[in-house]
């Protein structure tokens, strides 16, 4: 497999770094969110790396940051009728709501196989009300190999639960003050975009007990077929992914970062190292890879090597000496 | 379209396909799932049929001998071919294969692939349907390699004119085969899944949805399948996207 046309890494930019005393060592690319140590700040995104072994012939997935597994719920999702995707401009839209085995498959199947890859494991969780959340983060407290656990209040393509509460203050404040009690591991709220004012909803889940935030999942979109007046999707609506979110992402993680201290995981279009910079320059502490993974599955690790390149050519110590210094 | 992909040519079985990548930017985005039409003799190269449906077939079937492509493959589960052998052991088995437009790629590989394990120890009988002539692919090849070629044009230039089922239902009626496999417009699937049930005919199909990731984690390419009393999503791309017609929820399908 070849690579993707886009460059990667350093664009000879006159901006900042220079005091290396050394010779190029290898820059730092560790990173911690809350209690979670990464070896490096790129993770693959949940939903698009299923549970992280069907890629394992194809990319060393043992050298990613972290993998966040497919959505999973209390019981088993049958998820929605297709056509569950379609092609956009530099996007897609997909309503595949939530189809997933249940947490059960996932502890007693899928977990057991990613074990012997030694990356950190975050879990993805989503219910349709704030009980099953709390059974959820129940469940996964007592699974040692489970790095953290990422509430999914963002999610589309689900008549109940999911996106609801992460578009209203007062239900994301119960959302994440219940999990709090729930867990002790680190506790990542996946944020939907589709709110006028993404920082209030933010702060909320930050005063609830959050340890970071992942933002942004996908937009709420549509597109028509002009031959048969029928929507393309089955379930009309579906959540807008790839390039064409991007900027909306990073204004959004850049809008977050300003407000509150809460590490974020930056997501929504990244795919290439120049990308994810942004998302790191706009204050985010990693960021997950998501649509980028269907067109070109070396693309995490790409970044990562990208990255690295962009710190060593600016002769930069750490990745961490990049996050949020963006110049206004 | 012939690449150069000695893994992928060794490897490719009947229904297989694979997941180009189109552009080499991120317009259009996605990869195109293609079935893998043909197998070089050496082993050496694959062969698919690209039908010019938008700006990614047109990017790829813009490129020229010599450039890189970048493909994932052999993908999915493709034709049983042990359902021929174990059809009838008392006589030579009969298969039909109805294909509609670009479905004959992966038919065609198919009864290449029959008539080098079976040679003459086997009746094919091919069904060809198209909108019109000059959108009947491989007809020579499928001439050489088939007892009998029916060919159907909706607008009567070559062969019947109508639908491809018609011919094969009327073959059915009178000496009906004892496999069936079909690819094609799931409407002619659907239709070709019907005459093969009332003739008490196994028959395989493979299905076509929009595919995401190829590789079995979007779950994009989910297809309706009977199953336990009920209808479950499988994965076109890895669970397919061959599959036992008898299955298939053809009225939930999309």
């Amino acid at each position: 497999m070849t690579g993707c046309g886009q460059p990667t890494g350093g664009t000879g930019s006159e901006l900042p770094v220079a005091h290396a005393k050394h010779g190029p060592a290898s820059p730092d690319l560790s990173v911690s969110i809350g209690d979670l140590r990464l070896r490096n700040p790129v993770m693959v995104a949940s939903g698009t790396f299923g549970f992280g072994t069907e890629y394992a012939d194809i990319v060393d997935i043992s050298r990613l940051g972290a993998i966040v597994v497919k959505g999973t719920t209390l019981d088993p999702w049958p998820g929605n009728p297709p056509p569950r995707i379609v092609e956009t401009p530099a996007g897609m839209l997909n309503s595949i709501g939530l189809q997933n085995d249940g947490v059960e498959s996932l502890l007693s199947e899928k977990l057991p196989r990613l074990r012997r890859y030694g990356v950190p494991v975050i879990v993805n969780v989503c219910g349709k009300t704030l009980v099953e959340y709390v059974r959820l983060c129940e469940i996964l407290e007592a699974a040692d190999d489970i790095a953290a656990v990422e509430l999914n209040a963002s999610c589309p393509n689900i008549e109940h639960g999911g996106m609801s509460f992460g578009t209203s203050c007062p239900e994301m404040t119960d959302l994440v003050a219940a999990c709090r009690k729930a867990t002790t591991k680190p506790l990542i709220v996946k944020l939907s975009p589709n709110v006028t004012d993404i920082v209030p909803i933010a702060k909320a889940a930050q005063d609830a007990g959050a340890d970071a935030l992942s933002l942004i999942n996908t937009l709420l979109g549509m597109a028509i077929d002009v031959d048969t007046w029928r929507p393309r999707l089955a379930k009309v609506t579906g959540g807008l992914s790839g390039p064409a979110i991007r900027p909306v992402a990073v204004r959004m993680v850049w809008q977050v970062a300003q407000a509150m201290p809460l590490p974020i995981i930056g997501i929504g279009g990244i795919m290439t190292a120049d990308d994810a910079l942004e998302f790191l320059l706009a204050g985010a502490t990693a960021v997950a890879i998501g649509t980028a993974n269907f067109v070109n599955p070396p693309a995490s690790l790409e970044i990562i090597e990208g990255i690295a390149a962009y710190l060593q050519k600016r002769h930069i110590k750490s990745v961490r000496d990049i996050i949020g210094k963006l110049h206004v | 379209m012939r690449f150069a992909a000695p893994r992928i040519a060794a490897e490719a079985q009947p229904g297989q396909w694979v997941h180009v990548r189109c552009s080499d930017t991120w317009d259009p985005l996605l990869r195109r799932p293609l079935s893998i039409a043909d197998v070089a003799d050496d082993r050496q190269s694959f062969f698919i049929l690209c039908r010019l449906v938008g700006r990614g077939t047109e990017k790829l079937v813009a490129k020229r001998p010599g450039e890189t492509a970048d493909i994932i493959g052999p993908i999915g589960h493709g034709f049983d071919l042990r359902q021929v052998a174990h059809s009838t052991p008392q006589r030579r088995p009969a298969v039909a294969l109805v294909a509609g437009g670009y479905g004959v790629a992966p038919l065609h590989l198919l009864l290449r692939t029959l008539r080098e394990q079976a040679g003459t120890d086997l009746t094919a009988a091919v069904f060809i349907g198209a909108e019109t002539a000059e959108r009947l692919l491989f007809l020579q090849r499928l001439d050489e390699l088939a007892d009998e070629l029916h060919t159907a044009t909706v607008d009567g230039t070559l062969g019947h004119k109508g639908l491809v089922t018609e011919p094969f239902q009327a073959a059915m009626s009178s000496r009906p085969a004892d496999v069936a496999f079909s690819c094609g417009p799931t409407a002619m699937m659907a239709e070709v899944a019907r005459i093969c049930t009332a003739h008490n005919v196994p028959c395989q199909v493979s299905l076509e949805q929009h595919m995401g990731c190829g590789v079995g984690v979007c779950l994009g390419c989910a297809v309706p399948i009977r199953a336990d009393g009920g209808v479950v999503y499988r994965r076109a791309c890895c669970d397919g996207p061959v599959f036992p017609a008898e299955l298939v929820a053809w009225e939930d399908m999309a």
